[in-house]
């Protein structure tokens, strides 16, 4: 049952309990009016027989003074007829008292029957000593009638009373009883309730409690309560997704500017230093050759040419950087064996060619597509390390594998090859830009791996170096998607 | 000049070399070169052999180091420099950074060392300047 009913309810048992109460207290003092008009009844019937005695007493043949009186007297069984309602009939009826009202009936036809007397003394047609003997007959019967009404009016009031009172005191303890278990009802429900949602269950079986056990306005209030913080946990949390990813872009922008920072320094740095020595290698050259130390003075051109064959990689290295950042090539079929045979005569020394350095597998159904340009620059980068950088200490013959396989919706593109490998606590530093691992080997420009990596970036694959059993392995993995999506 | 002790710690081969022919200009003959910090802190701390091995010629009185090095670099050897200077006898031993960076942090960061003296950059090292180094540091020892 709904809380408000239950109030409702306790409102219409109040409201009963009061009108019963008015309806009690008008039917009483209806009683005392009713004793009231009587007694006025009574000043008239003495007024009443005064007047008859008077009339008697003279001559006179006026009997509007007489007229009057009976008028007057016959007023009151008239107002009590009219205050008289269907209740009351009913009452008196069971109590057998109802014939006070015809007693009243009897009062007014014996009024009327004495007017109709006085007018036919008027008209002549009745004596005088018969009208008196008329009016003295019927102040009799009113002085009769006025006794014979006194009693059923005060039954009647003595019973509303002995039926009022004990009703309506039945009916306020009635009334106190039921407010207090309805009371104690609605609050137990909210106790209930108050107790449900502090014991802290898990939110499933506590809303599959909720709707078990608490209905009516506490379960709508419950469940819009519930609708509300639903709805203000999910904006805080979309609030807080968009905080988490203004706070990653401007990390990921810091870390972009950080780069780019530290991309201008390691450069320019880069750029100065074979600059710098090659300007006292060529002021030595010019003290060598004016005290006549021709050998030293060949010597420093040979190292001049060193730090300018430096620049030039360099150089080559940040212009193919950049060019993989702008560059947008076709997707074209591409035949791995053709594009590493260009390569093996491009960048390897005779021996190497001759051993067999390289050595290709590819294990794919259909054709490899790409951006050409780009895998021809990954596959330059790895194998020219890993030609520079072999390992001569080890017993097998240095050797590069290159494998193309596919998996699942990408291609897998994999170099391994036994050289000197990376250390082992540098790994995290090997895509970094300007990183020479093994400088007394091979000056490098330090730019090979960033712009692998930059490359796999743009063909939206990953790479990832491991060292192996043999030496080190870098696994490319290249999306088909890329390319099905733009073709 | 002629018998001061001086030790490069540089990866690269070029800048010993330059440094090397700036030095023996000026006159300095007693040069030793390590392509590392860790060869580096490895020679000086094998002591008394070094001592007896190299006589007048160690222990270095003026050390010019690079800090970009591969394995231990300048800032990693000033760090164990600073532990093993009171265990053995380099309490005269000063360092001149000899560094292409020109990174005020690295300055900076160098300079707070007691025992470093100079920050030098490389291309820009006259053989006045360099003279004027090793003289100071003469006259302060």
């Amino acid at each position: 049952m709904k809380i408000s009913s239950k109030l409702m309810l306790i409102v219409m048992l109040t409201v009963f309990e009061i009108s019963i109460t008015l309806l009690a207290v008008v039917e009483i003092s209806k009683g005392a009016k009713f004793h009231q008009l009587n007694s006025l009844h009574f000043k008239y019937i003495v007024q009443y027989s005064d007047v008859i005695a008077e009339f008697e007493a003279s001559a006179s043949k006026d009997v509007s003074a007489l007229q009057n009186v009976i008028i007057n007297m016959r007023q009151q069984p008239i107002e009590c007829v009219e205050t008289v309602n269907w209740l009351n009939v009913f009452v008196m009826k069971q109590i057998n008292t109802f014939h006070a009202v015809d007693i009243c009936r009897k009062d007014i036809d014996d009024a009327n029957n004495i007017l109709l007397t006085l007018a036919s003394y008027e008209a002549g047609e009745i004596s005088r000593e018969i009208l008196i003997a008329q009016l003295r007959q019927s102040a009799r019967v009113f002085n009769q009638n006025s006794a014979l009404f006194e009693k059923p009016i005060t039954d009647t009031v003595a019973f509303i009373m002995r039926v009022a009172i004990p009703f309506l005191v039945a009916i306020s303890l009635f009334n106190i009883l039921f407010i207090s278990y309805m009371s104690k009802n609605i609050s137990g429900s909210i106790r209930n309730t108050i107790r449900l949602l502090k014991n802290g269950k898990r939110e499933k079986s506590l809303i599959d409690d909720i709707d078990s056990n608490v209905s009516g306005e506490l379960k709508t209030l419950l469940n819009v309560a519930q609708e509300r913080l639903a709805h203000e946990i999910l904006v805080s949390e979309i609030n807080q997704k968009l905080e988490t990813l203004v706070e990653q872009r401007t990390q990921s922008l810091t870390r972009a500017n950080e780069e780019l920072a530290q991309f201008a320094y390691r450069a320019s740095h880069d750029l100065k230093s074979p600059l710098t020595s090659s300007k006292l290698l060529t002021q030595f050259i010019i003290e060598d050759i004016e005290s006549g130390n021709l050998k030293s003075a060949a010597n420093d051109a040979n190292k001049i040419y060193g730090q300018m064959e430096k620049l030039e990689k360099l150089v080559v290295g940040i212009l193919s950087l950049t060019e993989a950042d702008v560059t947008d090539e076709k997707v074209e079929s591409i035949h791995l064996e053709t594009i590493i045979d260009e390569i093996r005569l491009r960048l390897l020394e005779p021996q190497s060619i001759a051993s067999g350095f390289i050595r290709c597998t590819t294990d794919i159904k259909s054709e490899f597509k790409s951006e050409k340009v780009r895998i021809v620059q990954i596959l330059e980068n790895l194998l020219s390390n890993s030609d520079k950088y072999k390992d001569n200490a080890k017993k097998e013959t240095p050797f590069v594998n290159v494998t193309l396989t596919e998996v699942q919706d990408s291609y897998q593109l994999v170099v391994e090859d036994n050289g000197l490998g990376i250390p082992a606590n540098r790994h995290d530093e090997v895509f970094h830009m300007f990183k020479r691992f093994h400088p007394a080997i091979s000056s490098g420009s330090g730019l090979g791996l960033a712009i692998v990596k930059k490359h796999v970036s743009f063909l939206k694959g990953q790479i990832d170096m491991k060292s192996s059993a043999l030496g080190t392995v870098f696994t490319i993995t290249l999306p088909k998607e890329k390319f099905n999506e733009e073709h | 000049m002629k018998n001061i002790n001086v030790l490069i710690v540089d990866d690269s081969e070029l800048d010993r070399y330059i440094l090397r022919r700036q030095l023996t200009a000026l006159g300095v003959q007693n040069i030793e070169e390590k392509d590392d910090g860790s060869s580096a802190l490895a020679y000086l701390k094998d002591y008394d052999s070094n001592y007896q091995l190299f006589p007048g010629k160690f222990p270095p009185i003026i050390i010019f180091l690079d800090i970009n090095m591969p394995k231990v670099n300048g800032f990693d050897f000033l760090d164990e420099f600073a532990k093993i200077r009171k265990q053995f006898d380099f309490g005269s031993c000063v360092v001149a950074m000899y560094s292409s960076s020109e990174r005020s942090e690295d300055k900076e960061r160098a300079l707070k060392y007691e025992f470093v003296s100079r920050y030098l950059v490389k291309g820009e090292i006259t053989e006045l300047c360099l003279d004027e180094t090793i003289q100071a540091i003469i006259k302060s020892n």
